[in-house]
């Protein structure tokens, strides 16, 4: 053997040492990433692997007071195609074609789609979904969804509102309290390889869906139904262009209806009336959102005569007016140097305030609305809560349109003392009269009263706030009875029903430009007289011919309450 | 005490000796390997058209190549070592010619690169070069006799595998090949020379440029003008950074191993072998079976890798002569260098570069030539004489 072996074996040995070191040093490394590292790229991996597909939730139901059904849920099947699993393209294309009413070329196009999975049409109905799953076609998928459905069509659009694609709420009640409303998805959790085809051999694991809530409402079927109709009956006669009722009860701000005709199908919301055409897409969503409207809480008008209970509340809380103040009415009154005219053309002459209220007389109000003063009548307007929203439970409530008070003068304010030159919701009026007339709390209105679970188990009930004192309990029988004696004597009698005591208000105003000959007549109304449990508020957009809020508006109310009021007291 | 015994079986039958734990081991590396290129590979061969949607199709070549292999091995084994002396010089010559054939219509690509000839069969010239290398210094380190010792004969070592390198890195752009043959000839003459300084000082510098290299990089603002190599380095600081280009194949990796746990998801269980991992069943090998077989499979194999080197060096320093010894060191750094850097790719401590792992990988010419360096090995322990004295 060679003299130096003994040189190369040592280095031998320093160098074998070495990479040993190298490799003890990689199993280290292996070690850290399999052990500290394992939670993190497993997570990562586990996420690479796995394809989530949604199951959608039970959209929780809207039900009335007594627990009819408003909005429901149907099934429907989504059907999709998954190109890896289709065996027989042919039969697929002709069974989908044909099944689904589609173009074959459509059909064609998805089923020739190399994607994971592809979808051909959704909310297709149940039965079409069945016959489609037996002809057991490999690669087509018939998932089972489910939609929503109002049993009623278009009762209550407005106020329900409607759901999209995605089963979420657009409008209404269903924006409102969607996430109640939705519950929670569910997912199905694939297996895949990095294609994205199904890895059979590892199954597929689910996480349920949970069911939303249902949402009871102080909505009444039967009032509402027959507040519909007989708002499209007013409509019709009178050619108005809307007819908007409002039913609520005073003492605790419960929406009993709330009808705003026309009214549109909840089931195909985005199907325009038939006499409109839209020619541009955006010129249709214009329409559609005029179609999807609520009046009673998403546009403003002038009030009118109606305003003229909260002038004579102010008043009366700061005792400027007794009901036997004298007050004279020539046909028109002075104020600075504008003449405000009467409504009765050559006046109520000399008038006590009830016989003032009662005819609804104008200069009676501007004088009480001038003694008042801007500070004074700005502080009462604050304190009824009419500068602020109501806090109804639905989207979109306009606030009110008032003059900023350094701007206002005695002329501004005497339109004011009459309901004109401003504007307010009729939800906002509403809630105003139901705290003037219940002893002086102010009322949130709302819709939504509790949740409870598809079984019927009781979930939360909804609390709202309320504000008591803002006006006395002695103004507020005041006011009571000089509303009473509007219906039983004066401009309100076409308000007077057989057998119950009535209170209310009629308004007739003349909508900006002023001239234009459209007028918007209304009336609010409130029974029993002494004990108001249920307020109704009519307004008729624009009628044709007779405008008058006592001859157009306060029969409606009439109508409402003859029904209403037995309905009611059976309760 | 293993040698000792076979010391005392063989001393009275047979004078000579033949190492069957080396030949065992291997056999081991051979049928384990198989069965991982099979489960790395099964899945994706049998939804290729490519492959005919044969599960085995990986396999039964690579089965075709291990006999082949084999076959070499043993006739290789029975073949006196010295007689390949005389070719020494020849095969360095044909290794640079093979490597210059790529570039005729002899060559041809795969995977992006020109690397592969095609004569009956396809050979990576690269992997010839590497036992032209082990054989051609191995004799020139013999001749060189003293000459060794000196500065001279040390640059002239160095200087031999030099113009092969440029070769296999710049004609067929394989740097990997490239990298390993200059490692197995700067381990052979570390072993041949008794010096240390030169050594160090050239491990220093190199570490030092690179480490230079690298600082450079990561404070370069602009990503503009960087060659692939360069984006490989920056994508092995921050894969995630570069996960949808050059930081995939190792994040995947990672995700392989990491997703392993201790004793892994079980034999054929593996999820990144689905199409996530590209490379499966070739350089990214380590990955699957960490995968499959955890922590525990994974720490096994290096291990094992590490017995083969040991088993290795025993054979070099018992070797007859200076000649055979070098012969085993060429092919123990060979092995040693795929192992190292293969599993360092995998685990993201080096930048990513395409090295398979010796044995295991799924790869014909890879796995002919390292046979036939066995076969070398196995020759030359053939030649040592148990007779003391």
């Amino acid at each position: 053997m060679l003299k130096n072996k003994t040189g190369h074996r040592k280095k031998l040995l320093v160098i074998v040492l070495l990479l040993v070191l190298l490799l003890i040093g990689l199993m280290g490394r292996v070690a850290w990433l399999m052990l500290a590292r394992a939670e993190y790229y497993g997570t990562k991996a586990e996420d690479l692997h796995v394809r989530e597909r949604k199951i959608k939730a039970k959209r929780g139901r809207i039900l009335d007071r007594n627990g009819v059904i408003l909005a429901d849920n149907r099934i429907v099947c989504n059907i999709s195609v998954i190109h890896n699993q289709i065996k027989d393209k042919e039969k697929v294309v002709k069974v989908l074609t044909e099944e689904l009413n589609l173009p074959e070329e459509f059909v064609k196009k998805r089923v020739n789609k190399v994607s994971s999975i592809e979808k051909i049409k959704g909310n297709v109905d149940k039965e079409i979904g069945d016959r489609i799953r037996e002809y057991e076609l490999a690669g087509v998928k018939v998932d089972s969804d489910y939609k929503r459905y109002y049993p009623f069509d278009s009762l209550c659009s407005k106020v329900l509102g409607f759901t999209g694609a995605d089963n979420q709420g657009i409008i209404g009640l269903e924006v409102k309290y969607d996430e109640l409303l939705a519950g929670k998805p569910g997912l199905i959790l694939t297996t895949t390889d990095a294609r994205g085809v199904e890895v059979e051999t590892k199954g597929e694991s689910r996480v349920e869906p949970t069911t939303g809530l249902d949402l009871v409402t102080s909505l009444d079927y039967n009032i509402q139904l027959y507040a519909t109709q007989l708002a499209a009956q007013v409509m019709e006669t009178k050619e108005a262009e809307r007819v908007s009722i409002l039913v609520m009860n005073p003492q605790n701000g419960e929406i009993l209806c709330m009808v705003d005709v026309p009214e549109f199908n909840l089931n195909e919301p985005y199907t325009l009336p038939e006499e409109t055409q839209a020619a541009s897409q955006e010129e249709e969503q214009k329409l559609l959102n005029g179609m999807w409207r609520n009046s009673c809480i998403n546009d403003t008008y002038e009030p009118g005569s109606t305003f003229k209970m909260i002038t004579a509340g102010a008043a009366l809380e700061e005792k400027l007016v007794t009901l036997e103040s004298r007050f004279s009415c020539p046909g028109y009154i002075m104020v600075e140097d504008r003449r405000i005219r009467c409504h009765k053309y050559g006046g109520h002459g000399g008038v006590s305030f009830v016989e003032g209220f009662m005819q609804s007389c104008n200069p009676t109000f501007i004088s009480l609305g001038l003694k008042l003063g801007v500070d004074k009548y700005y502080e009462y307007f604050y304190q009824f809560g009419l500068m602020q929203k109501t806090g109804i439970d639905l989207p979109g409530e306009a606030g009110t349109i008032m003059h900023k008070k350094e701007n206002v003068g005695p002329v501004e304010l005497a339109t004011v003392a009459f309901g004109q030159s401003f504007q307010i919701t009729p939800i906002q009026l509403a809630a105003t009269t139901s705290s003037l007339i219940n002893g002086g709390t102010r009322v949130t209105p709302h819709l939504a009263v509790k949740t409870q679970t598809e079984q019927g188990e009781k979930g939360k009930a909804f609390t709202y706030p309320k504000t008591e004192g803002i006006i006395s309990k002695e103004s507020s029988e005041t006011l009571k009875y000089l509303l009473e004696q509007v219906v039983e004597n004066g401009s309100g009698k076409n308000g007077y029903v057989e057998g119950y005591r009535v209170g209310g208000k009629t308004a007739t105003s003349q909508t900006l430009p002023r001239g234009s000959g459209r007028y918007i007549a209304s009336f609010i109304g409130f029974a029993p007289a002494n004990d108001p449990q249920v307020l109704a508020l009519a307004i008729v957009y624009n009628p044709k011919g007779m405008y008058y809020g006592g001859q157009v508006a306060a029969p409606i109310v009439r109508q409402l309450f003859e029904n209403i009021l037995p309905y009611l007291e059976r309760m | 005490m293993r040698q000792k015994t076979t010391k005392r079986n063989f001393k009275k039958k047979n004078e000579y000796f033949f190492d069957y734990s080396l030949l065992f081991i291997v056999l081991f590396f051979l049928g384990f390997g198989m069965v991982m290129v099979y489960s790395a590979s099964s899945y994706d061969a049998s939804t290729s058209a490519l492959m005919n949607y044969d599960p085995a199709y990986y396999l039964k070549k690579q089965a075709f190549s291990t006999i082949l292999g084999l076959v070499a091995m043993f006739v290789v084994a029975f073949i006196p070592y010295h007689f390949w002396e005389r070719f020494a010089s020849l095969s360095y010559v044909v290794s640079a010619v093979l490597i210059l054939l790529v570039l005729t219509p002899l060559g041809y690509e795969a995977n992006g690169a020109r690397r592969w000839l095609r004569v009956g069969i396809s050979v990576q010239p690269a992997e010839i070069a590497k036992l032209a290398m082990i054989l051609f210094l191995a004799s020139m380190i013999c001749r060189m006799g003293k000459a060794i010792r000196t500065a001279k004969g040390f640059w002239a070592v160095i200087a031999v595998p030099v113009p092969i390198c440029l070769m296999v890195w710049k004609i067929t752009d394989n740097m990997s090949s490239a990298i390993i043959i200059f490692g197995i000839a700067f381990l052979m003459l570390f072993v041949a020379s008794p010096d240390y300084k030169r050594f160090i000082g050239i491990g220093v510098t190199g570490a030092t440029l690179a480490a230079v290299f690298v600082i450079f990089l990561t404070r370069m603002d602009s990503m503009e003008g960087l060659g692939f190599r360069s984006n490989r380095i920056l994508a092995w600081l921050n894969p995630e950074n570069y996960s949808s280009g050059t930081g995939f194949q190792t994040l995947q990796s990672l995700y392989a191993i990491g997703s392993g746990g201790i004793f892994g998801k079980g034999l054929g269980q593996s999820m990144q072998k689905l199409g996530f991992l590209p490379e499966m069943q070739n350089d990214m090998i380590f990955s699957i079976i960490c995968e499959e077989l955890g922590l525990f499979g994974g720490i096994c194999i290096i291990m094992m890798f590490i017995l083969l080197i040991w088993r290795l060096m025993i054979i070099a320093s018992n070797a007859s002569d200076l000649f055979g010894a070098l012969l085993v060191v060429g092919v123990m750094a060979h092995i040693a260098i795929q192992v190292i850097l293969n599993i360092a790719v995998v685990t993201n401590t080096i930048p990513n570069t395409g090295i398979s792992l010796p044995f295991i990988s799924y790869g014909g010419s890879s796995v002919m030539f390292l046979l036939i360096e066995i076969g070398l090995v196995l020759s030359v322990g053939r030649g040592i004489q148990l007779k003391d004295g």
